[in-house]
């Protein structure tokens, strides 16, 4: 609106002035107007449609499941029978909840953390290689990204294979210890150590590349002004770059928590479909519970705990992005 | 010495050559760093390459082999005569050119909206989007699977949720740059052009 404004403000002086044109230049005025307000509405309508038809409804349906008793008979029958907060207080009472609550969010932590900070130093990192470093880096960055998730998991999955890996062989010469036969799985930390390795791996090319172009639009004066008043290189990114690109950060950081958050291809690929209880997470709990044993209602409800659970954690971010979205 | 002639312009000439010395020791040490790192990132990528060249008992040998000295396409060829390879390869490009084509425009239309527009009801698309993605696919199988079978179109529905899932990733990230890049850039022009 507020773009629109000084426009608008200069057109209507001039129907003040020139009184007797004033009631049809209004009228014009008033389409004109009314066009400029519709013509968001109109571009956000086929997005909207879209997102309220095929997640919308859906939604609607979940949450409608998460309050009735919804398993294999209903399903036959598309009718489930409403049974209130049923659902949720046996969630809430299961200590199986709390503890994949507990390590979801650990695993969120950990990943988001090596992520943005990983992401972003490479992403520095590139400011400082030569030329040529700096494109092959690139190259390779967008190699890594271009890999679907499920051929991802694959490539990890055969390196640190327990028989014929490449990670026990090559830690097992480097004499780290006694790698031969070496299930990493075996054991649910060097697991998710593994999950995780992957996941930042695959995560860090598009952190990196969005923070190294945002990188490139921080003004150099000021940049130079820093480092003429005496600041060392690790004060300027502290003070100067880092509130710059605070926005970015922000919104790179809600988005990592919400993608870590919700993991599931990554570990039920990388242990054939078969997870034990160590390795619940949130999405695979909510999966279990819905798809092994049929309990399609609890499932629901602990699909939108988890919402919940991570809308309130993006809470924080949301606003801030907002804030700084209006600064404009 | 080239070097030397290259920062001539600085004011204190007799300590310019140890400064070019010392940056160019940093210039080196990022260097190899990022020698590294490129290594660390494109190594799971080269292996996947390196292995589907190598014949079965290449590829099942207790020493790995780092480079594959005798390449095959062997496993190419397997691959492509499996059965149902190309029903595959065939609905893939039909699920990406009508996601792609969907999804390019409805973001477009979006982004265009959020980014050239204030109007009211804009923070709240922005957080619709943001939420959006907080839905866990999984959870949404089932829901999903009853309404697409309520329209009969199961075969599709893999190609709906990736439409909404890639195009809500994309927009999300892609408006938002341009919007915090013009935050600094935007008032100093400003001050500028009213001086």
């Amino acid at each position: 609106m507020s773009r629109l404004a000084p426009e608008g403000a200069a057109l209507s002086s001039v129907a003040e002035s020139e009184f007797a044109l004033a009631s049809r230049r209004r009228r014009r005025l008033t389409r004109q107007r009314l066009g400029h307000a519709a013509a968001p509405y109109a571009l956000l309508a086929p997005a909207a449609v879209a997102i309220g038809l095929i997640l919308g409804y859906p939604m609607y349906l979940l949450v409608r499941m998460s309050f009735e008793k919804y398993g294999l008979f209903e399903l036959i029958r598309h009718q489930g029978r409403w049974v209130g907060t049923a659902n949720y207080a046996q969630i809430f009472h299961d200590s199986e909840f709390w503890r994949v609550l507990l390590r979801t969010v650990l695993f969120t932590v950990v990943n988001v953390t090596l992520t943005m900070v990983l992401g972003t130093g490479i992403a520095l990192l590139l400011l400082q290689v030569s030329r040529w470093l700096r494109v092959a880096l690139t190259t390779g960055l967008v190699l890594v990204w271009s890999v679907p998730v499920i051929v991802a998991v694959d490539i990890w999955r055969w390196m640190v294979d327990y028989e014929f890996g490449v990670a026990n062989w090559s830690l097992q010469h480097l004499h780290v210890g006694n790698f031969v036969r070496h299930d990493w799985f075996a054991n649910p930390w060097t697991g998710f150590g593994v999950i995780t390795a992957l996941i930042v791996w695959g995560a860090i090319p598009f952190i990196t590349i969005t923070v190294y172009a945002a990188l490139a639009q921080v003004p150099q004066e000021l940049l130079e002004a820093a480092a003429i008043d005496g600041a060392r290189p690790w004060r300027i990114f502290r003070e100067v770059t880092m509130p710059l690109l605070m926005p970015i950060f922000v919104i790179l950081t809600s988005l990592s928590i919400i993608w870590d958050f919700q993991v599931f291809q990554q570990i039920w690929v990388m242990l054939d479909g078969r997870p034990t209880s160590d390795y619940y997470t949130m999405a695979i709990y909510a999966f279990h519970q819905s798809f092994q044993i049929s309990e399609y209602g609890l499932g629901a409800a602990i699909a939108v705990v988890m919402v919940l659970f991570m809308f309130g954690a993006t809470l924080v971010y949301l606003r801030q992005m907002l804030r700084a979205g209006e600064i404009r | 010495m080239t070097s030397g002639t290259q920062i001539a312009p600085t004011p204190i000439p007799p300590i310019a050559p140890r400064i070019s010395g010392r940056r160019r020791l940093h210039k080196l040490g990022w260097n190899v760093l990022g020698v590294i790192v490129l290594v660390v990132m494109v190594f799971p990528v080269y292996w996947m390459v390196a292995t589907a060249f190598k014949p079965g008992q290449k590829i099942l040998s207790y020493t790995p082999q780092w480079i594959p000295t005798s390449p095959t396409l062997s496993n190419f060829r397997d691959a492509v005569h499996q059965p149902f390879f190309w029903d595959a390869v065939k609905n893939s490009v039909i699920v990406v050119t009508v996601v792609v084509a969907l999804s390019v425009v409805l973001a477009f239309l979006a982004a265009l909206a959020l980014a050239k527009f204030r109007f009211y009801g804009r923070k709240a698309f922005i957080v619709l989007i943001l939420g959006v993605q907080m839905v866990p696919l999984a959870a949404l199988i089932i829901p999903l699977y009853i309404l697409m079978s309520r329209l009969h179109q199961v075969d599709k529905l893999t190609g709906v949720i990736d439409l909404v899932v890639s195009s809500q990733r994309r927009f999300s990230p892609s408006s938002r740059p341009g919007m915090s890049s013009s935050l600094p850039t935007c008032s100093s022009t400003h001050r500028r052009s009213r001086r």
